[in-house]
């Protein structure tokens, strides 16, 4: 395939994509909007320069591969080409959190309703992403599924809208769960399992430059067939948490743990242990109702 | 070739003021060139010294803050590593002196303003040597090569120890007990260096001004590593500029680049500087450096630097550029080891590579 | 002259709720800590003082073989701050 270019509107960020892998451009074409691409004058700024290329000629035929470049330097090993399009966004993923110091990233999904905004950061396989996607199919909106963009003076959150990134069982869960969301393709033995990406819907996306205030953070625990629990987390330990979980937290210094410490004041912090989704659901619609 | 004028990151750099007529995609072009030659720091500062941060566009503005952001955490890692260094050598009363990077953030120079690096080098006595690898080595560092090959090629014909990384924070040390490896055509007498080294701030020995321009003059101009070429000649320039703020600076680094045999580097380093980033040096010190070749040697030079030093961006080069960064690199290793050395040497670290046993 | 204890630039601390955070921008330690450590901060970013004079102001409890432990404690917090980027002898 001929080289394509896409040029990206990802609020807060412009990205130009350049990508000969097909399995790229099929899937930016399913999963972003019409909102996401620039069209027009020259005069452009973008963030990061990227491309997903077959890395040589060899590779393209024999045991074929895809390489990451942002701005011809390629910071990964090449992946199976059958794994390209999530290669795009596992490295977009590191090139924000390479690059980009004038916010604290927190790993974590964000999601808002009623103009309040809950932080859901992530222990890995805590089933932070399929709580996220099930919230955001049920009418709440979709800030990331994956980073918790705060700005250092007003300590609003950032939208970074982009598809939802599911794995294993949670691809079926969410499909049952709203059989008309949008689904990208499906990718097999990534290194995480079985990979495939959730279209956020089309108010999220008509949001996506709407910061929003913190009310609430929660840190969700998926335990099969677990009686629901919602225990208040100490403001401290919060701060501790967040700290480890963070993709920049080391490179703000001071200025990071001021900026956490002030998020973590007036507002609720709890760890969640649930294994229903709909009752999960319920009770995030009943903390929000509160205010 | 690219003449630097048209290269907008030295236009900016030459020329601060320049950057409030860069369109978007002008922008676009300037901060990967910084990021990729390694000044996107040195650039935020500059602007921001020359008021002229709140006038740039919110997008390229937003990296050049981060870029700065970076650089605040960067040097509180730094002084911490430095104290930590301090501690361990001063228990057993070993001197060093701190090198490049590391220098010129303690020293305080214009040229450790926004400048990151991943190691920290020291100088110590080489009949220190043993004690210093001991030392580091019950303190919490371990060695970072540790095949037998790496090892001995370090300590024998290089000048330093292989570099040592601390276990827990994970940041490299780098010893050396003299500015270039023994094996080399020229090698300066280290006490000379010894004798002419400041205490700065903390405490902390740095090498003399000429003597550092010296150092980072010989680094660039005989390692033959150039991915951060105009990174160094960019430090170069910064470094004579604050120093012949004394007017009798140029002739003191001309006389002591002489006494300790290393004037051809410096030659180069004053010759490159000028070329890039217009530095201020007297036409009769250039006329100096013009007399240390020939025509014909100059223009061979002439067509390997001008290239090599070029920022490592793909806007930035010409189809010689990989030739005389290759040609160059051929060239560092002959200045540091003879060619029956070379060659096994050389040999071995291919098939090293080739059956994926180095290290990078 | 008795060693004095200084914070070193770049620490923070907080209070929020019952619980003290203390942020080093040396080592980029994050630590909660007790809430005498902070008062013992909290007196440190005052003027630099000798491990006495804050044995002293921290005014302990006293414990069982009281005045060896009360400045035990402070000791140690000192040795423990000063492995961690938070204070410095002078």
């Amino acid at each position: 395939m001929p080289v394509q270019v896409y040029d990206l509107s990802i609020p807060p960020f412009q990205i130009r994509l350049e990508t000969d892998i097909s399995l790229v451009s099929d899937s930016i074409e399913k999963l972003y909007s019409k909102e996401n691409l620039l069209i027009g004058n020259e005069n452009q700024f973008f963030d990061f320069h990227i491309k997903v290329t077959t890395p040589t000629l060899y590779r393209k035929y024999f045991r074929p591969q895809a390489q990451f470049f942002s701005d011809g330097k390629a910071p990964f090993k090449p992946l199976p080409i059958s794994q390209a399009y999530p290669f795009f966004e596992w490295g977009l993923n590191w090139c924000i959190a390479s690059y980009t110091y004038q916010y604290l990233i927190l790993h974590a999904a964000v999601i808002e309703k009623n103009n309040q905004a809950i932080i859901l950061p992530g222990k890995p396989g805590a089933g932070k992403s399929t709580l996220c996607a099930a919230l955001v199919c049920s009418g709440w909106r979709l800030l990331s599924d994956e980073m918790a963009v705060i700005d250092l003076q007003t300590l609003e959150l950032l939208p970074v809208v982009r598809p939802v990134s599911l794995k294993n069982e949670s691809i079926e869960i969410i499909s049952e769960f709203a059989p008309d969301a949008e689904f990208g393709d499906t990718f097999f033995d990534t290194a995480k399992g079985v990979v495939s990406h959730l279209k956020p819907p089309e108010e999220s996306m008509k949001n996506n430059r709407r910061r929003a205030k913190a009310h609430t953070i929660i840190f969700p625990q998926f335990t099969s067939q677990a009686d629901m629990k919602l225990t208040k987390k100490s403001r401290a330990e919060t701060v501790l948490e967040l700290a480890r979980n963070s993709f920049n937290y080391s490179v703000l210094g001071q200025q990071g743990f001021d900026v956490l410490c002030e998020l973590v004041t007036e507002i609720n912090c709890f760890e969640f242990e649930y294994s229903s989704l709909d009752e999960a659901i319920k009770q995030f619609e009943t903390l929000i109702e509160k205010k | 070739m690219t003449p630097p004028e048209d290269i907008l990151l030295i236009q900016a750099i030459r020329q601060p003021e320049k950057t409030l007529s860069f369109k978007l995609d002008g922008w676009d072009i300037l901060i990967r060139q910084a990021r990729s030659a390694g000044v996107l720091t040195r650039l935020g500062l500059l602007l921001s010294e020359h008021h002229l941060l709140n006038k740039i566009p919110q997008q390229p503005l937003n990296h050049l803050k981060s870029a700065i952001v970076y650089f605040e955490q960067f040097e509180y890692t730094v002084a911490w590593e430095i104290k930590q260094i301090q501690e361990v050598l001063n228990k057993q009363n070993i001197p060093f002196v701190l090198l490049k990077g590391a220098a010129y953030h303690q020293a305080k120079n214009k040229a450790g303003a926004g400048r990151v690096f991943s190691d920290i080098d020291i100088l110590v006595k080489r009949e220190q040597l043993g004690e210093v690898e001991k030392v580091f080595l019950t303190s919490g560092w371990l060695f970072d090569k540790t095949n037998s090959y790496d090892q001995d090629y370090y300590r024998k014909w290089m000048h330093e120890l292989p570099p040592l990384r601390h276990f827990k924070r994970g940041t490299s040390l780098d010893i050396h007990h003299n500015l270039v490896p023994l094996t080399s055509k020229v090698c300066p007498d280290v006490k000379k260096l010894w004798m002419q080294a400041e205490t700065v701030k903390g405490g902390i020995l740095v090498l003399s001004p000429a003597d550092r321009v010296i150092h980072s003059a010989v680094h660039l101009f005989y390692d033959g590593e150039y991915e951060h070429g105009f990174r160094d000649i960019s430090d170069i320039d910064l470094l004579l500029r604050e120093f012949s703020k004394d007017e009798k600076f140029w002739k003191s680094l001309i006389s002591r680049s002489t006494e300790l045999g290393l004037k051809e580097p410096v030659c180069y380093a004053l010759r490159y500087c000028y070329y890039f980033l217009k530095t201020p040096v007297p036409k009769d010190v250039l006329n100096l450096v013009v007399k240390q070749h020939g025509e014909i040697r100059w223009a061979i030079m002439d067509f390997l630097f001008k290239r090599a030093l070029l920022p490592n961006h793909s806007t930035c080069q010409d189809r010689w550029n990989d030739l005389a960064i290759f040609v160059l690199y051929i060239r560092g290793h002959l200045l540091r080891m003879p060619l029956y050395l070379l060659i096994p040497h050389l040999l071995r670290k291919g098939w090293m590579r080739l059956s994926g046993k180095a290290g990078h | 002259m008795a060693v004095k204890y200084a914070l070193l630039e770049g620490v923070v601390f907080k209070h929020i709720d019952k619980q003290f955070l203390v942020y080093s921008s040396l080592s980029r330690e994050t630590l909660v800590v007790h809430e005498i450590a902070y008062k013992l901060l909290s007196l440190l970013k005052i003027h630099p003082r000798t491990d006495e004079e804050l044995t002293q102001l921290l005014n302990l409890e006293p414990l069982k073989d009281s005045e060896n432990h009360k400045k035990d404690f402070v000791d140690l917090t000192l040795e423990q701050f000063s492995r961690l980027g938070i204070v410095e002898t002078i």
